[in-house]
């Protein structure tokens, strides 16, 4: 059973799900899909993952939800293990896949009849679930048409139905709006919300990062099979300012250690120096001859606290992904 | 019960919305039957409608040459033309067996009498010319109408010469001819009724139906590629859908479709060839055994469609190598080229091919006229073949997901 947090109890003990050390090795790749992760989400929020496309995002669904095998880790959604009660973790969830999951050549009343009968929802109540569905979806009368016949942010709208069947405690959304016109994109997002304040625990994948801070109490951010930062979206953003120095080209180590050691600085990656500083004038003029001492021209140089987008490439670089 | 209700009328649904997949399983085989019966309608019977053209330069232009031309005239399977020797030599009709205007030519020569009373056969010089696309037993039947031809002459030769008062058509010739022996070939079937001759319809149904059975491979893969690379497959996992369901679920859609193939298929043989102008398809005595068969042969062509799909990581894959195994399955047993003309080796071979078990249990009901019991040991090898490639596809499929 899945209940609300005691406010006396730490996170790990009352979290919806919880997911330990999980490691996931793609067969014939050089590094793991999942990389010693642990999340922890608690009921009733709605928790973001953030990462660029290959980033493990949809990994990590598939194997919270036990569609992959887990070479390592522990995985308990609701109290229930996922090792000793795979059937039982899947039921908790709801999943709208990333592409729509349904059968085009049936209508929308067809498919939604077909996955009530999936889910196991009794005959008598299916007519009722479909009309609850239709109207959180907007698809009360596109019933009678084919599928495969609807517009693309209808079958979005069909495939956010489908997984919204048998009311799940837990939505698991993998990147539900990637492709979709604006309007259809603000109908989904509404409806995430919608659900959330009815107290449905939604995990959503994106790496659209307005999408994160409009519907997410709780951010993962996910690089390389590894989460590089995980908590509240205000508690993420609410950092001290730093003086930021990007170059164009990669900087070798050394100088970088060369330059930040005096300002209690660090080197975000080869290409992104970090000051703390209250006094970033005097702070450029002392790195100043220093660069110039280094043959080094910064390509941008910025002050302040940081929005998400600036977090998420601070922490996983601007180079790009394979 | 519900879901396995839901996964069926889900199957049936998609099948029924498929036009281009139920032309594929339904009427492309009706064509093949209709095509093939009406093809091989000759092949089945020896000096049929067909007759090859024979040109014969008769230059020896005795009056025994004449009586042996007279002889191969009677030979059915063949239509005789006379060539006038004083405007055609062996280059001229050459050149017409080899621009196919004819099929086979006969040239007597000079002396052909004067040799033929000499009884050296085998010294005769007899020429025939033949094409190289002229098929072998039609080359070897017509061998055997001459030899018979030189026999009648030799012997009328013979009875000439010792008769002197024998004419050409007169009694000694009649003699000979009454005194030929006839070989009677008669077909043995249980009931022996005449009606129950085999024919190119007895043949081509239950061959291209068994054949047509295995066209449930392309959309029954598709199927559930489609699932899988749309990612269905995992909702229905993620939803508790029992992997065995899914495949499971895909079977009595599919069986029905096989045996609405073989109702249409016989109504095929039996209504549509006749009016067409072939023979009509006589069905035995045996529904029962006709269904037996049938369900063993699809049971078989399903497990065959499960393991494609299950060894298929895409459609074009699917489609390709259901297709390549289905066409060799079909050749290598006996579908379209009839076991019969194989050499030995090439029938032993055919043995091995599921297809040539459901053709030969097709064959103990509709051409032996024999019961259910008599096709069971075929029904069981399929049933057999059926549950090997179920059991692999279900091992895959498992792995797959």
């Amino acid at each position: 059973m899945i209940s609300p947090p005691a406010a006396d109890r730490p996170v790990q003990e009352y979290s919806v799900i919880d997911i330990r050390a999980l490691r996931k090795w793609y067969p014939g790749s050089d590094a793991p899909a999942l990389d010693d992760l642990s999340l922890h989400i608690e009921p009733g929020q709605v928790f973001g993952i953030l990462g660029a496309n290959g980033a493990g995002k949809s990994t990590l669904l598939q194997v919270m939800l036990g569609l992959l095998a887990k070479d390592n880790g522990e995985v308990i959604v609701g109290g229930h293990s996922l090792d000793d009660d795979a059937s039982k973790v899947r039921a908790l969830f709801g999943l709208i896949p990333q592409a729509p999951a349904f059968y085009p050549t049936l209508t929308v009343a067809e498919n939604l009849e077909f996955f009530s009968a999936a889910r196991a929802i009794h005959r008598g109540l299916q007519a009722r679930e479909t009309r609850r569905v239709c109207a959180i979806s907007g698809l009360e009368q596109w019933l009678k048409h084919r599928a495969g016949r609807l517009s693309g942010g209808l079958q979005r709208r069909l495939n956010l139905a489908i997984g919204l069947l048998g009311k799940p405690p837990i939505l698991c959304m993998d990147e539900p709006t990637v492709g979709v016109d604006p309007q259809s994109r603000q109908f989904i997002l509404d409806s995430v919300s919608a659900l959330a304040n009815q107290g449905t625990t939604v995990l959503y994948t994106s790496h659209y990062m307005e999408e994160m801070q409009r519907l997410c109490d709780r951010v993962a951010i996910m690089d390389r099979g590894r989460i590089l930062a995980q908590g509240r979206l205000s508690d993420l953003l609410n950092r001290a300012p730093v003086l930021r120095i990007e170059f164009s080209g990669e900087v070798p180590d050394a100088t970088l250690d060369a330059l930040s050691r005096p300002f209690n600085g660090r080197a975000i990656h080869s290409r992104l120096l970090e000051l703390q500083t209250s006094d970033p004038a005097d702070c450029m003029e002392r790195l100043g001859g220093l660069l110039q001492a280094h043959n080094i021209t910064p390509a941008s140089v910025s002050y302040g606290g940081e929005d998400l987008q600036q977090l998420f490439f601070r922490l996983t670089g601007r180079a790009l992904r394979d | 019960m519900r879901l396995i209700g839901a996964l069926i009328r889900k199957e049936i649904l998609l099948l029924t919305r498929d036009w281009h997949g139920l032309a594929l399983l339904f009427v492309l085989p009706a064509v093949f039957i209709c095509i093939m019966s009406l093809a091989m309608q000759d092949a089945h019977e020896l000096g049929g409608s067909r007759q090859e053209p024979v040109r014969v330069l008769d230059l020896d232009d005795t009056d025994t040459s004449r009586t042996f031309v007279a002889e191969l005239n009677a030979l059915e399977a063949f239509r005789f033309q006379h060539v006038d020797a004083a405007a055609t030599d062996r280059e001229t009709l050459a050149d017409a067996v080899q621009a196919r205007d004819v099929g086979i030519a006969l040239i007597l020569p000079e002396g052909f009498s004067a040799m033929l009373q000499g009884g050296q056969d085998d010294a005769l010089g007899l020429e025939v010319l033949h094409g190289p696309g002229l098929l072998p037993q039609v080359r070897e039947l017509f061998a055997l109408g001459v030899e018979g031809a030189l026999t009648q002459a030799m012997l009328a030769s013979a009875l000439e010469r010792l008769a002197p008062s024998w004419q050409p058509g007169g009694r000694a010739q009649q003699v000979l001819q009454d005194s030929s022996l006839t070989v009677i070939s008669t077909p043995v079937y249980r009931g022996n009724s005449s009606r129950h001759t085999p024919n190119a319809v007895q043949q081509s149904v239950p061959a291209w139906l068994v054949f047509a059975m295995y066209f449930i491979v392309s959309p029954l893969a598709s199927s559930l590629i489609i699932e899988r690379e749309q990612g269905t497959l995992a909702r229905l996992r993620q939803l508790n859908v029992p992997a065995g369901w899914v495949l499971g679920g895909r079977v009595l859609p599919y069986y029905a479709v096989n045996m609405v193939q073989l109702v249409l298929m016989l109504a095929v043989g039996v209504y549509l060839v006749p009016l067409l102008g072939g023979d009509q398809l006589t069905l035995g005595g045996s529904p029962a055994g006709l269904w037996v068969i049938a369900s063993a042969n699809s049971l078989a062509a399903i497990g065959f469609a499960l393991l494609i799909a299950s060894l298929s990581k895409t459609l074009i894959q699917a489609t390709l190598l259901g297709g390549v195994i289905t066409l060799i399955m079909g050749a290598l047993g006996g579908i379209m080229v009839p076991k019969a003309v194989m050499p030995p080796g090439m029938q032993a071979a055919a043995n091995l091919s599921p297809m040539s078990w459901g053709l030969e249990g097709f064959w103990h009901i509709l051409l032996r006229l024999e019961g259910a019991a008599a096709a069971l040991p075929e029904a069981l090898a399929l049933a057999g073949f059926g549950m090997v490639c179920w059991t692999l596809a279900a091992i895959l499929h498992r792995r797959n997901l």
